[in-house]
C-alpha cells in the first residue's frame, strides 16, 4: 500500500513536470486578433487637422538591385558588413517612401502559441527583399503586438521596466511601458508594428541602461532602430564562434550610436538571429557555434515590395 | 550520519545542475534554477528537526501520510523550481508554470499543520 502510494505519487508529479514543459514549449494554438480595428499605413494620424496637409510628388524609381543594394518607388535598401567589437556586423539601412512595405509576418501565417518558423521560409512567402527575425513572442506569449496595424496581444511581460517597441505610421519609432496604456488606445493613436522583447537600446539619441547579466554577454543579436523618420536602421550581429563571439547590449548600443541612430531597440537574438537579404539569408545563425542554421522563430519583420 | 551525507549530497547534485544549466544558457539566469537545491535543503533541516519532536508512537496511516506530504513537497517543490528555471531562461511561458511549486508549498504547509497537530495532541 505504501509503496503503491509512492508510486502514485511521483507518477502525479512527473506528469504535472511534463504537462507544464509541454504547454510551454510544444502546444500549438492559434489565436485571433483582439477587435476589429485595422490601422492604414499611408494614413498618418493628423495632429493638427486645421492645416492643410501638402502631398510630395510621387517619385517614381525603377526597381534595381545588386548584391548590396535594392531600390523601386518604395523604398531603397542597402547591406553592408562591417567588423564592430572583433565580431562581423551586418548594417541595412531602409528609406522608406511608402509604410506599406514594412510588414510583420507570422509563422505560417498563423498568429499563435508555440508556432514557428525559419526567417528565410517567411521571407521568401511573402517575396521580402531583407527580412530579420521578430520578437519570438509566441514563445511566451505575452506582451504588445500589432502588427500590419492590427491589434493581436496585450498582456504585459511580468517585468516592471519590458517595454515594446513601436513602429508609427508617421515613420517615427518609440518605446512604451507595456500595460502603461491599453493596446487599443497604443493602435489608435497610429502604430503600425509593434515588437516585444528588448530592451531599448538608444532613445532620443541617449543610449539605455543596459547592465543585466544577459546583456554583459556577447552574442548574436538582431536590432533594428531609426535614423530619421522612414529611415530605418537594421542591425545583425554574428556570434559564438571564435571569429565572431557576438556583441553585449552596450556594444550593440554603441553600434547604433556609431551609425547615428536616434532610437534603436533589441530583438530576440542568439540563435534566432537571422538576416534575409534579396534571396538568401546572409548572417551566420547558430545556436552553438558548432552547428549553423537557422532557428524556427514565430515572426519577422519584413520590407517587401508592394509590385511583386 | 550515513544519510546526512547521503543529503548533504543529493542537495549538492541539485545544485551543481542547476549552476551547469546556467553556465550554459548564454547569460540568462533564473532564480528558481540556481537555488533548486534550497528546496530540499529545507526539507531535509525540516524533518530533521520535526522528527527529534515527534512521539514516538503514532498511527501507522497517520505516519504514512505525513512522510507523503513531506515527500510531496520536495518532488514538486524541486521539479517546480527546476520547470520554472528552465521556462523562463528560454525565454517562454505557460499558465502552469508556478502550479507545480504551489502544489510542493501546499505539501509543505499540510505537512507542518499536520506535524502541529501531532505535536499538540503528544502533550
Amino acid at each position: 500500500m505504501k509503496k503503491i502510494s509512492l508510486i502514485l505519487l511521483v507518477i502525479f508529479s512527473v506528469m504535472l513536470t511534463s504537462v507544464t514543459l509541454y504547454d510551454a514549449f510544444l502546444l500549438e494554438v492559434s489565436e485571433q486578433p483582439i477587435g476589429e480595428n485595422v490601422i492604414d499605413p499611408n494614413q498618418p494620424i493628423d495632429e493638427n487637422p486645421e492645416e492643410p496637409t501638402i502631398e510630395p510628388e510621387p517619385v517614381v524609381y525603377e526597381a534595381i538591385s545588386n548584391d548590396s543594394m535594392y531600390q523601386d518607388q518604395d523604398m531603397t535598401i542597402t547591406l553592408e558588413k562591417i567588423r564592430k567589437f572583433d565580431s562581423d556586423v551586418y548594417v541595412v539601412r531602409v528609406q522608406v517612401r511608402n509604410m506599406a512595405v514594412v510588414q510583420g509576418v507570422f509563422a505560417k501565417d498563423t498568429f499563435g502559441k508555440n508556432i514557428s518558423e525559419a526567417t528565410s521560409k517567411m521571407a521568401k512567402r511573402v517575396g521580402a527583399v531583407v527580412a530579420i527575425n521578430g520578437d519570438f513572442h509566441g514563445y511566451r506569449f505575452r506582451g504588445l503586438i500589432i502588427r500590419n496595424g492590427r491589434l493581436y496581444l496585450d498582456t504585459p511581460r511580468s517585468a516592471p521596466d519590458d517595454h515594446a517597441m513601436l513602429m508609427h505610421t508617421n515613420g517615427t519609432m518609440s518605446s512604451i511601458l507595456e500595460g502603461s496604456i491599453p493596446g487599443e488606445e497604443v493602435l489608435k493613436s497610429g502604430v503600425y508594428q509593434s515588437f516585444s522583447f528588448g530592451p531599448v537600446l538608444v532613445e532620443e539619441g541617449v543610449m539605455g541602461s543596459l547592465e543585466s547579466n544577459f546583456a554583459r554577454k556577447k552574442n548574436p543579436r538582431t536590432a533594428i532602430g531609426l535614423l530619421e523618420p522612414f529611415h530605418y536602421i537594421i542591425v545583425v550581429a554574428d556570434g559564438r564562434t571564435s571569429q565572431s563571439p557576438g556583441l553585449t547590449m552596450q556594444e550593440l548600443a554603441q553600434t547604433f550610436m556609431d551609425l547615428g541612430a536616434t532610437f534603436a531597440y533589441n530583438l530576440d537574438g542568439g540563435g534566432s538571429s537571422a538576416l534575409w537579404f534579396q534571396n538568401k539569408i546572409v548572417n551566420k545563425p547558430t545556436f552553438d557555434g558548432t552547428r549553423f542554421g537557422e532557428r524556427a522563430v514565430s515572426d519577422a519583420l519584413t520590407f517587401t515590395p508592394l509590385q511583386p | 550520519m550515513k544519510s546526512m551525507i547521503k543529503q548533504a549530497l543529493f542537495v549538492g547534485f541539485i545544485a551543481l545542475a542547476g549552476a551547469i544549466y546556467t553556465y550554459f544558457s548564454h547569460g540568462v539566469t533564473s532564480f528558481f534554477m540556481s537555488y533548486a537545491f534550497i528546496w530540499v535543503f529545507i526539507g531535509f533541516i525540516l524533518k530533521a528537526l520535526i522528527n527529534r519532536f515527534l512521539p514516538r508512537r503514532i498511527k501507522k496511516s497517520i505516519q504514512h501520510i505525513h512522510n507523503g506530504l513531506w515527500l510531496s513537497y520536495m518532488i514538486n517543490a524541486t521539479l517546480g523550481s527546476i520547470s520554472i528555471g528552465i521556462i523562463t531562461i528560454a525565454g517562454s511561458y505557460t499558465n502552469f508554470l508556478y502550479i507545480q511549486l504551489m502544489v510542493g508549498l501546499v505539501s509543505l504547509a499540510m505537512y507542518l499543520l499536520l506535524s502541529l497537530v501531532l505535536l499538540w495532541t503528544s502533550h
